[in-house]
This record gives structure tokens, sequence and C-alpha cells, in this order.
């Protein structure tokens, strides 16, 4: 049950960090962040299709998917950016559906598998079992994360995201170029949605539907973890997707998602700026 | 019965507009209005549904039920419970900002959808429920029945209109705007803001619980699929934004003219006869219309096809 | 060493400019040479702000115009103005709280291809007390260690023209009179400065010329001695 929820809480991490990035520098909830997950994860199913080698599979639709969300900042959000994170939202929603049903009508509404080949579990000390995917999964998801972390700790171009984070026009004043800046964040938060989203389609299935269900656990731990913040939304990631799998031993597993949703409500009443936010940053 | 198929039609297509219509005021009243950001709108519309259907049918092994009440009690009922649980809801959620106060009312209706769906001693699951009563169903035929309800119908939305006309020209209105405007000035002219909101969600809410009661009456059947929130919430918000927010008359208009947009590619594709596949197809291919239709105006026409009501009354 | 006429690097030609519909300054002159320190001191509300802010480019003046080193920048972007030797620190919110001191000078000189590394040197050498502590966060810092990370950031360009939105803003008096001598030091290196500030008297003792704004209009203008004796701006603005 624990590896059930570090395994789904990779996953959460991997969507959740790119979600924050995001969230945070573009200052707006993008609801279409599930659904190009969703998209992502299908490129790969194309790609994987062409039998190229996975980590090539890998590489490339993470690069697609990047590429869709600047398409997407491009015509759609970056007009609306004046009109404020209400109006960015709404359009987010739209957005998300025309994605969603736009992978219904290309790869048809059935539920498709990366690979049809049964996996035999693995015995880890402590009497965990796991099978090598899942193993993958983590492994991917850590060295993704650590990635991220070293772009946003050592590159010029990661301490401007940052700082445009922390304080968009201080960012414009000291001479930032915050439109590249806007154009590395999708980027970045994509390429992260897409990863997620393939993890996501090895460790269950794939399905249109698969990036909306999740979003609300991505939201929870970004807020958990304080918008803008990467390493809180890391820690949210796998506290939701513990707490999400330890739920099942007290009550229905059809109510997953109402847990982390419960999550959500209990850290917005208590501590809106989440476990490590330091200033609540919205006006 | 094929009296006037078209005809027929079009009877169905008005009472689901009217439907639709007094849902789309609701939300007026809350966002357009108030500027409440909800996208729980489909956890009230089922709110309603199912309490009305549990109110009125009869006893069953199936689900809750067998009080056997009148109709119009199903509908008070129906407002009434959904106006609680907006008040429950409200309580916790009120006082976030606007794009949390958005995902929390998204968490909060499909946790609504989930309890339908799982708790089956209450709703039958994902069966449904049904063989529930209308007003005179089992007199009129089926065609003067779908008459009767389109009356029916007509007077919830005409009520609705009115009341929320009167309430936006009232003195409560102009608070509403206010808060809309400017929250931290309608805070200073010494307003109970939160009050004010609660206020404006719990009507709302109960109108919105009233159309889910009447929606349950008009076809007779319910089930979880009905209320999948995000299809289903994001179609009112679309008509509220296409009719123009704000302004009563636009949610009227946009209700029916994003319905008429919808059930018309319905209508096209049930004509060409696909297999089961390209229907599903087809049918993300309506969202997908409905989807541009948004942003479309959003980006070229934000106000709406009629605007909002400019600031006539201050 | 020569001595070198002064020139004129900050003409700004009657501006009126404001947000919304609502104009805050009706028409303002002032004019900054390369050398001096010039102050603006005037009640809240003048438009003091609104002045830097118009200068900066973070608003655009609905008439009049900007010029700096000869060249017309009125509407200018932040950042276009950035590399032409524009400089400016705001009076709050002026570091980034999650990035280091290090980090937060290293955003100064963003658009800097190379020579960061010496800039940074040189900063440390007009703060002595960063060098040890450039890894803290500056959120982690006080308030008057964070102005001189914001004047640090500002100075990372090696800007012609400084502008200061009341640095002394929030500091303990003992700190006012530090951050001043700061400001001092650096307008000697070469660094011309615009500054807005409330304690008029310590401000106006270090500056070469001072302007008095008041409802968005020019009031008066004089060198920082001939302001400091008057006694109607003492008595105005000066506290008595």
């Amino acid at each position: 049950m624990i590896v059930n929820g570090i395994i789904t809480g990779s996953i959460i991490v991997l969507g959740a960090t790119g979600l924050t990035l995001t969230y945070g520098i573009l200052r707006f909830a993008n609801f279409a962040h599930g659904d190009l997950m969703t998209l992502g994860a299908y490129a790969a199913l194309t790609l994987a299709g062409m039998n190229l080698p996975f980590g090539v599979v890998f590489v490339i639709a993470m690069a697609f998917t990047a590429a869709a969300g600047i398409l997407l900042d491009t015509v759609l959000y970056r007009p609306l950016r004046k009109r404020g994170s209400i109006v960015l939202l709404i359009s987010s929603i739209g957005a998300a559906l025309l994605l969603r049903n736009l992978v219904l009508i290309i790869w048809g509404p059935r539920m498709r598998y990366y690979s049809q080949d049964i996996q035999i579990a693995y015995m880890m000390p402590f009497g965990i079992r796991i099978k090598p995917d899942e193993l993958l999964i983590i492994g991917i998801a850590a060295a993704l994360i650590v990635l991220v972390h070293i772009f946003l700790k050592k590159t010029r171009m990661g301490k401007a995201m940052r700082a445009t984070a922390d304080n968009a026009e201080l960012a414009q004043i000291a001479g930032i170029d915050t439109d590249r800046v806007v154009m590395w964040t999708w980027g970045i938060g994509c390429a992260l949605a897409a990863a997620a989203g393939i993890l996501l389609g090895m460790e269950v299935q794939l399905r249109p539907q698969m990036g909306w269900d999740i979003l609300l656990p991505l939201f929870a731990a970004v807020i958990l973890g304080g918008i803008g913040r990467p390493y809180g939304a890391m820690a949210g990631g796998i506290i939701i997707g513990l707490s999400q799998e330890i739920s099942t031993a007290f009550i229905s597993t059809a109510y997953k998602p109402a847990v982390s949703f419960a999550v959500l409500i209990l850290v917005l009443l208590i501590r809106p700026s989440g476990i490590f936010g330091g200033e609540g940053r919205w006006s | 019965m094929v009296i006037g198929g078209l005809e027929g039609y079009l009877i169905v297509f008005l009472v689901m507009s009217g439907i639709f219509a007094i849902l789309t005021l609701g939300l007026n009243l809350q966002w357009g209005i108030t500027g409440l950001f909800n996208i729980g709108i489909a956890g009230f519309f089922a709110v309603g549904a199912y309490t009305s259907a549990i109110i009125t049918t009869v006893q069953s092994p199936d689900h809750l039920g067998g009080y056997g009440m009148p109709f119009i009690t199903g509908i008070l009922g129906a407002g009434a419970l959904s106006g609680m649980i907006a008040w429950l809801v409200g309580i916790p959620t009120l006082r976030l900002k606007g794009d949390y106060l958005a995902i929390a009312t998204i968490g909060i209706a499909e946790t609504i959808r989930l309890i339908f769906t799982n708790e089956s001693w209450l709703s039958n699951g994902t069966r449904g429920i049904t063989g529930i009563p209308g007003p005179l169903r089992e007199v009129l035929p089926h065609y003067y029945y779908n008459l009767f309800y389109l009356l029916i119908t007509a007077a919830f939305a005409g009520l609705a209109f009115l009341f929320i006309e009167r309430a936006l020209h009232s003195p409560w209105g102009r608070v509403l705007r206010t808060i809309r405007e400017d929250e931290m000035m309608a805070a200073a002219t010494g307003k109970d803001v939160f009050h004010f909101k609660m206020q404006c969600l719990v009507t709302g809410a109960v109108i919105m619980g009233v159309a889910g009661g009447l929606y349950a009456h008009f076809i007779g059947f319910i089930s979880p699929e009905v209320f999948k929130p995000m299809q289903f919430t994001f179609l009112i918000w679309v008509m509220l934004i296409v009719g123009g927010a704000g302004n009563n008359k636009g949610a009227v208009l946009g209700a029916v003219a994003v319905w008429g947009l919808w059930t018309g590619t319905e209508f096209l594709i049930d004509a060409l006869e696909l297999s089961t596949d390209y229907q599903t197809k087809a049918g993300a291919l309506r969202i997908i219309t409905i989807s541009i239709a948004l942003e479309l105006i959003l980006l070229l026409r934000p106000e709406g096809l009629l605007g909002e009501t400019k600031k006539t009354f201050d | 060493m020569l001595h070198k006429p002064a020139m004129c690097i900050l003409e700004v030609q009657n501006i009126v400019a404001g947000y919304g519909r609502v104009n805050i300054l009706h028409g303002v002159s002032i004019t900054v040479n390369d050398t001096e320190i010039v102050t603006v001191i005037g009640p809240n509300g003048a438009g003091k702000s609104t002045l830097i802010r118009s200068v900066f480019g973070l608003i655009t003046p609905r008439e009049g115009r900007i010029i700096f080193n000869g060249e017309d920048i009125t509407g200018s972007k932040p950042s276009a103005l950035v590399a032409k030797g524009l400089a400016y620190v705001p009076q709050d919110k002026n570091v980034f709280p999650s990035l280091s001191i290090q980090e937060n000078l290293e955003m100064g000189a963003f658009i800097l291809k190379k020579g960061r590394r010496s800039r940074m040197e040189v900063i440390y050498g007009l703060f002595p007390w960063m060098r040890d502590k450039r890894h803290v966060k500056a959120g982690d810092l006080s308030g008057g260690q964070q102005q001189m990370v914001a004047l640090g950031r500002a100075l990372m360009l090696q800007p012609r023209l400084l502008l200061l939105d009341e640095p002394s803003a929030g500091l303990a008096p003992n700190m006012v009179s530090g951050i001043l001598e700061k400001v001092k030091e650096i307008n000697s290196s070469g660094v011309a400065v615009l500054m807005i500030e409330q304690n008029a008297r310590k401000a106006l003792a270090i500056s070469g010329r001072g302007y008095v704004l008041a409802m968005g209009r020019n009031e008066f203008e004089g060198t920082g001695g001939e302001m400091l004796n008057n006694p109607e701006i003492g008595r105005l603005y000066l506290g008595g």
C-alpha cells in the first residue's frame, strides 16, 4: 500500500511540479494541465508504435507536449493575460475540453496500453513487492525531479524563473526578459506534464479522461506545497499520493479523489499559503 | 405517438432550454452579478434532481424513496436541500479567493457525484432512478404532457427571471454588484461581505436545485452520468458567457443559443447514422465545437452577445 | 582630477501621467545632471512615486517627454531602459525573497553575457557584509539588509542613473543615515541619483539639488542647501 502510494505520489509529483511552475509564474490555474498530460501520454503511444527505443519516445513526447503548451499560450492565453486570472481559468477549462476531445477523436475512446505484457513482481527487502515497471516509474520521476532541481538552482533561466515567480514586476524592473521566461515555463511545465502522463499510462492505462481525473489531486498537491514552490509541490505530491492510498484502508476506493479534495479544503482553511509558502501571493 | 414530430421535438427543445435558462440565471446571480466563481453547478443540479426524485417516487428496493409526495413538494424540497448543501459548502469556502473557490467547487461537485454513484442505497448507483412521476403524467398523453410541462417550466423560468431582475435593481443587488467590482470597497462600507456572498450562493443554489427537480420530472429518469460535472457545468458557463455575464436576458438567450448549438449538432450526427465508435467521436466533435465557440467569444467579444447590463442603476 | 562640465543626463519635460482615469501628475518637469544627487520631496500623494515610475517606463505618460542621455525614452519598456543605463529600486518588495543574495545580484545582471563575476565583486566591495552571507535567502534578511541588496542588484549593470524610491523606508533611524551614506558613496563613484525620500532633511543634506512636488505639480526647486535653509520649506515639508 505504501509502495502504491509512492508510485502514485511520484506521478503526482511530476504533474504538480509542472503545474506549480505555470501557476506560480503565469499566475493562473491552468485547468488544461491534466489534459496536456493526456496529450503527452498518447503522443508517446503513437511513438512507441513506431518501434523507437523507450528513451527516445519519452524525450520526443515531452518535446511535443512542450511545443503544444507554448502554442496554446501564444494563441489563447497570451491575448487573454491582461483580462485577469479568472478569465484565463475559464479559457483553460475550454482548452482542457478541447484537448481531451481531440485525443478522443484521434486515438479513440477505448482504453489503450503501452504494452500487453504481464509483469512479475520483484521481491525486495522488507517484504515489498514491486514490478519492474513500477520501479522504472519511481526512477524516472526521481531523475526528472533532480534535473528540474539542477535547472532551477544552477542555470540562469532557472533562476530567472524563480525570480519571476517571486515577483514578476521586480523581474521586469531588473531587466529579465519575461517573455522568454514565460516560454521556458510552458516548455518545462508541459514537458513534465507529458512525462507524468506517460508514467500514469504505464501505471494504469491510457484513456482520454486520464489527465482530467488526476487534476484535482494535482491542485491539492500544488496548494499544499505552496503555489510556485517546486519543492513544495514535490512534498505535496508524495503526501497526496500516500494519503490517497492509505485512505483505502478506511473508506471505499471509489472515494479516492475525494480524499485529495478533503486535504485541499483543510489546507485552504488552515494554511492557505501551503506548508512551505511564506507569502500569500494573490490579490 | 407521432403527432407533429417536429413540433414535438421543438417542445422538448424548449423545455430543456427553459431548464438550462433557469440554471444559467442562477449562475448569473452567483457569478455575473456577485462574482462568485462556482464550478460546482452540476452538484447543486444533481442534488435537486435526486431530492425531488426521492421525495416523489414510490417505494422501491433499489433506492431511497417511497414518500410519494406530489410534484410541487418535490420541487420545493429540491430547492431547499440544494440551498442547504450550498450553505454547508459555503461556510468553509466562501472566504477563498477566486481560483481557490473554483477548485473547491469542482471538488464539491465531484464528491457529490461520487456519493450518488456509490451510495446505491440512496440513489441506486449508476443504474439511476426511473419512473419519476410528473404532474398529470399519468393522465396526459405524451405530447400534451410535454406541452403542459413547457408551461410549467416557462412559469418557473419567468419567476426566476423576474426575481433576479428585481434583485438586481434592489439595494441587495447593489451590494452584490459592489462585491464583484471591488470586494474591499464593499467591506469598507461596513457590509458583512461574507453574509451577502452566502445569501447569494444559497439563493443561486436553490434556483439550480429547482432546475434539477424540473429536469427529473420531465425526463422521468436520472443517473449520475447526466451530471458529469465538467461537461455539464462547462455548458452552463458557456451559456452565460455567450449570452453576456451580468445580464439576465443574456443568460436566457445564451441558454437557448448554446443549447440550440448543442442539440443541433446532435441532430446532425444522429442523421448521419454512424457506428458506435464514430458516434463517440462525433460527440467529442460537438464538445470541441462548443469549446471553440467559448474561446472565440472570450477572445473577440468577451462581453457576450448582449453585453453586460450597463450601470444604469447607480 | 580635471573638472568635467556637468551634463544633463535626465530631463523630464512637463509630463502628465496617472492610473486609470485619474491623472496624478499635471505637468511636472525636472532635470538631473550626470554627477549629482537630486532628491524629490513632498506630501503623500504628491505624485513622487508616479514620477519615478513614469521615468522608468512602468507608466506611460499621457503628455510630455522624458529624455535620457540625449535620447527620447518616453514610454520605453523597463527591459530596454535597463540596457541603456537606467536602474530602479522600488520602495518595497524590492528583492526576490526566495533567492539568495548572490542570486538576487545575478538577476540584476541578467542581460549581461559575461563579466557578472567582476561586477559582483564590486558590489561586495561596496557592501562587505554581503560576501559572507551571499547564500542566505534575501527573504531572511532584515529590512536594512534587504534595502542594500536591492541597491546592489540595481548597480550590477553599472547604471548611469539610479532611481530610488524611499531607500530609507521602514528602516530604524540609525540605519537611515547608513543607507544614505551608501547612496553618497555610490554617487561619488560616478552614478547620478534621482531619489524620493520622506527623511527629507537627511536626504537633502547629501543632495546637490532638490525639488518639492505637491498635488502633482512642481512647487519648488533649489540646491540642497537652499532648501534646507528655507524656513517655508522647513515648516511645510521638513517638520519644522
